[in-house]
């Protein structure tokens, strides 16, 4: 049986507005599962994901560990979980950990020290280059559409 | 439906650019500029020049406010186009909705919802030491 994960994108910005809705509708969502160290600890980050959360949808926000303990126990077994982190290195940990992940879909990450843009809403640094290089020599496929109307890219396209 | 978007200055270029930001690329919303030094047959021309350049599909002016310059030209062009439909209360919202396929009505109402003081309402069916929530 398969965990849960039905879609796995890396933003930034986390749940925001619409860019959030529209993922909802086309891929019939019934959980965001937010993975961010830093957001647990923040009440005022966490009631803005909330207010984000269009109604009728679950949330969950965990750390890394949390999120692979839920999983590997099937917690979201059943379930269609869009799971949002801010960073590559938290994919990287939840592989490493046995989590398996359908696919990566970077969306949105800005412009950074050292960073190198990819597309117009895409920046990759050389360790978020180097933990997506990895990934992908495991098998995960790797891919960068901002919304579901926007034509998808695969990873060897985006790095020409 | 091509939306043809006017306000007062750069109200509906930058809301333009601001869907973008969200939306990504929509070749159907035509933003026109509208300053203190147009005049309203000048800005009857802009609205023409769009006007003819959209061969094909529905048009639809949506103006920042009623009365004011931009919607009282717009009024202008239903006397050479009579098809053209004419609508308030140009946001960014408004165009958002319109982006994601809602009908105007349905538009308008999506705005109005979202008109209201933001609060958080939620109830978390687990919290733990580590500050994981689940709802």
């Amino acid at each position: 049986m398969n965990n849960g994960i039905e879609h796995v994108r890396i933003d930034e910005r986390l749940i925001h507005g619409q860019v959030a809705t529209m993922w909802i509708n086309t891929l019939k969502t019934s959980r965001i599962m937010v993975v961010d160290d830093v957001v647990v600890k923040s009440d005022i980050e966490k009631a803005a994901l909330k207010t984000a959360v269009p109604e009728g949808i679950h949330l969950s926000i965990l750390t890394a560990q949390g999120a692979i303990r839920n999983i590997l126990t099937g917690k979201y077994q059943g379930q269609k979980v869009l799971l949002i982190t801010r960073t590559t290195h938290i994919l990287k940990d939840m592989f490493d950990a046995g989590v398996q992940l359908p696919f990566i879909n970077i969306g949105n990450m800005s412009a950074k020290p050292g960073g190198q843009q990819f597309k117009k809403s895409v920046f990759l640094t050389p360790d978020d280059l180097n933990d997506l290089h990895y990934l992908h020599t495991k098998g995960v496929k790797i891919i960068a559409q901002m919304v579901p109307t926007e034509k998808i890219q695969d990873f060897a396209d985006l790095l020409k | 439906m091509h939306y043809l978007i006017v306000g007062h200055g750069n109200y509906a270029i930058e809301i333009k650019r601001s869907y973008e930001m969200i939306l990504g690329i929509n070749n159907n919303i035509h933003p026109v500029h509208f300053d203190a030094t147009m005049s309203p047959a000048d800005l009857f021309l802009e609205y023409e020049k769009i006007i003819q350049k959209i061969s094909t599909g529905n048009i639809t002016v949506i103006v920042d406010i009623p009365g004011g310059t931009p919607c009282n030209t717009a009024l202008q062009l239903t006397i050479k186009y009579p098809q053209i439909k004419i609508y308030g209360g140009l946001s960014l919202a408004l165009m958002i909705e319109l982006g994601m396929g809602e009908s105007l009505f349905s538009a308008y109402e999506g705005v109005a919802s979202g008109m209201r003081h933001i609060v958080p309402e939620y109830t978390s069916t687990s919290i733990n030491d580590n500050g994981e929530e689940e709802m």
